[in-house]
């Protein structure tokens, strides 16, 4: 598959695109909170397997490789929103992120809820808890990709965690009694 | 390694309110799109073979011959300058091969074109910081760092830097390129004093003709500086001027 790709043949590109597309849209998904975003950065992901030319035969794993770049252009964009003091620009991120009120009643807002809590976490930390918690990525792998050593992505995961459970317990107080939206 | 539990430290309660963070499956329309952003590179299918009997056969010989023939002066003259990425020779070479394909009767195979001469950044790379034509280029620093390779006082570092580079560059879906000066160079004015001193130190403890190349280097690119400076109306003073003594090594010692 990759060798077609080197060769510049779309149709196993398209493959890939249906097979590995998810992987970076979800972790984008889940790290900017915004499907307009989400949507960028997975194609960027993808369009960058693509344009890696020659060089996509070195690529040891394709859902590896997309996880690894789609997690680094999220915090890429994450740190371009810092620096232009973006925070209006999420808020209206994790708006749009908001499902319509028919699928809110179906769903609750639990999923709004972990959308914000985990958009409430410093960059790296909710790149931890990506892709550890949803991708289920071991710490080492975790850590290759962030360019840590595991020690300080452990150090970094403990932090994440402590501070998510933290905003999920301050949520839980903050919800009116008698509201059905949480589990349990 | 047993992997560790990624729900370890959640209640229940709380793991179900992050499982109910569900992303949707990408729509079958973003990846048109996404398809779309490769349509443009991607090697354009044959045309249909005209019926047999529409044109002498003779005559699309020809035709294919002057096109052929056209490509590849251009393409030569073209990668010569170095002109074309890989992807545009690839393109090229596309066009050659559906001209050829009335004539040789069948799909010819596409033989892949030599690699082009890299003259600028690939596309996935970020942003260079802008150096003058005349600036030294990577070609003019690989012997330094193959020299500091070979010294058993710097290797180890050397190596780590260039691993570490590469890794960066592979986790970011870019294409590995070789360090050049104007990286290292913003890399080294991002650096706290005190670590610029101790690599000045560091720098004085190398042998005496690897202090003389890259201070040659340095003096090359601060006069490239100067004179696009001097082109543009403003001195080479500017965030990316470094001093004469430092090393261009400085992140390789990090």
């Amino acid at each position: 598959m990759l060798a077609r790709i080197a060769r510049r043949d779309a149709a196993a590109f398209r493959l890939v695109v249906e097979r590995y597309g998810a992987i970076p849209h979800r972790i984008a998904a889940r790290m900017l909170g915004s499907p307009a975003d989400a949507e960028d950065i997975a194609q960027e992901a993808l369009l960058r397997l693509w344009r890696l030319g020659d060089q996509a035969g070195t690529v040891r794993s394709v859902p590896g490789w997309l996880q690894a770049v789609a997690t680094n252009l999220c915090l890429d964009r994450l740190r371009q929103r810092s620096r232009r003091s973006e925070t209006d620009d999420l808020a209206e991120d994790l708006a749009d992120g908001t499902p319509g009120a028919d699928v809110l009643v179906m769903q609750g807002q639990a999923a709004h809820s972990a959308r914000q809590a985990i958009a409430r976490l410093p960059d790296r930390q909710r790149a931890a808890i990506v892709l550890t918690y949803y991708e289920e990525l071991s710490n080492a792998a975790a850590a290759d990709m962030l360019g840590m050593t595991i020690k300080a992505f452990e150090s970094l995961l403990f932090r994440a965690r402590s501070a998510l459970r933290q905003e999920l317990s301050g949520m839980r107080q903050d919800e009116p009694e008698g509201s059905d939206h949480g589990h349990g | 390694m047993a992997m560790a539990d990624p729900r370890e430290g959640f209640t229940a309660e709380e793991r179900a309110l992050l499982d109910s963070f569900a992303v949707p499956a990408p729509s079958a329309e973003w990846m048109d799109r996404v398809m779309a952003g490769v349509s443009g590179e991607a090697v354009p299918p044959l045309p249909p073979r005209r019926a047999p009997g529409r044109a002498p056969r003779w005559r699309q010989g020809l035709y294919g011959a002057v096109i052929l023939s056209g490509t590849v002066m251009v393409t030569a003259a073209a990668a010569e300058r170095g002109v074309f990425g890989p992807a545009a020779q690839q393109q090229v070479q596309a066009v050659v091969a559906a001209a050829l394909a009335p004539v040789a009767g069948d799909r010819p195979s596409i033989a892949r074109p030599a690699r082009a001469r890299p003259v600028a950044a690939p596309p996935a790379a970020p942003e260079p910081v802008a150096v003058p034509s005349a600036a030294p280029g990577p070609e003019r620093i690989a012997p330094v760092i193959a020299r500091l390779q070979a010294n058993p006082q710097t290797a180890a570092k050397v190596n780590r830097y260039l691993e570490r580079r590469a890794r960066r560059q592979e986790a970011r879906g870019e294409a590995p390129t070789p360090p050049d000066l104007a990286e290292l160079a913003r890399q080294y004015r991002r650096l706290p004093e005190a670590r610029k001193q101790r690599l000045r130190q560091q720098f004085r403890t190398l042998p005496a003709e690897d202090q003389a190349e890259i201070r040659a280097i340095l003096r090359e690119y601060r006069a490239a500086r100067r004179q696009r400076g001097s082109q543009a109306g403003n001195p080479a003073t500017g965030p990316d001027a470094i001093p004469i003594i430092d090393p261009p090594t400085a992140t390789i010692y990090d």
